[in-house]
């Protein structure tokens, strides 16, 4: 994946981590990295899942499959389904 | 009546008298939770009465309010729609109350449309104006205006679409939540959602 592309995504998952879930969470949550989380890690639910996923779209002007997303619980994981949207887009 | 389902049996004692009621609903706790409430009945029941009161209700909706505003024939809902408990549909905006002084027949009037397949969660509030497109999720609490896209989750206030309708319903089918439970009668619906927790939790433990 471009390393530009790599870290708009990091960087739109950390806004959404800094500004969701858990008043708690903030910018002390640590890294953000291909293994973290987004329930266990950073709080995620569903919902906040599917925000993510909108917000993933608008950044990166892709569009992800349900199908792909619909059981993706890490970072390593998006990743991997907009690296897919990307090959299909191409 | 008697061999009636319960749901069926209190829908007939509406219009019995207090005493009958009564009776009835001793006679139902005496037979117990093994036979289920006929959900299809009650809620076909209910989606008649609020026809009756001028709301355009499609077929296979699940209807569990009645706050329908004073305009209620101003709402218009689609098929197979599932609406929670405690959801308004506000046809009228009462700010006009601070220009009745200088005009005093004013009213701000809004249609409420709800699209197909849509699902308006528990305590959400419809705003005049307000149309829904088809398949969106309202989530609880949720305070809804203007024109929502289809395949819309709509939260908060003022009500925002966050995402696809679709994704949620797909992850959610897969998560932890999930469990294949309705329609069974309450008995064993309770024993299949205790087993469930219980794996889960099972699951969980370090």
């Amino acid at each position: 994946m471009n390393p530009d592309l790599h870290s708009a995504l990091l960087e739109t998952i950390a806004r959404m981590a800094r500004l969701g879930p858990s008043p708690d969470l903030g910018p002390d949550h640590g890294p953000i990295t291909l293994q973290t989380r987004f329930n266990e890690d950073l709080g995620f639910d569903s919902l906040n899942l599917v925000e993510l996923v909108l917000r993933v779209e608008q950044d990166l002007n892709i569009v992800l499959s349900d199908d792909a997303m619909a059981t993706v619980h890490d970072v390593a994981g998006l990743l991997a389904a907009v690296a897919e949207a990307q090959r299909e887009s191409a | 009546m008697r061999g009636d389902d319960p749901g069926t049996e209190l829908l007939k004692a509406g219009a019995l008298g207090f005493s009958t009621f009564k009776s009835l609903v001793r006679r139902l706790l005496r037979r117990g939770a093994a036979q289920p409430l006929d959900l299809a009945a009650s809620d076909a029941a209910a989606v008649a009465r609020l026809r009756a009161r001028g709301v355009t209700i499609g077929e296979g909706c699940r209807i569990y309010t009645t706050e329908f505003s004073t305009e209620p024939y101003l709402v218009s809902i689609g098929d197979r729609v599932a609406v929670a408990g405690g959801v308004k549909f506000l046809t009228h905006d009462g700010a006009a109350h601070l220009l009745r002084d200088r005009r005093p027949m004013l009213q701000f009037m809004g249609r409420i449309t709800v699209g197909n397949d849509c699902f308006i969660g528990e305590n959400a509030l419809l705003l005049p104006g307000t149309r829904l497109g088809a398949g969106c999720i309202i989530t609880a609490g949720t305070v809804v205006m203007g024109e929502i896209p289809a395949n819309s989750v709509v939260v908060g206030n003022p009500g925002r679409v966050i995402g696809r309708a679709s994704l949620l319903l797909k992850r959610a089918e897969h998560g932890a939540s999930a469990i294949d439970s309705f329609g069974l009668p309450e008995a064993a619906r309770r024993q299949a959602i205790g087993r469930h927790f219980t794996a889960m939790e099972s699951q969980n433990e370090p």
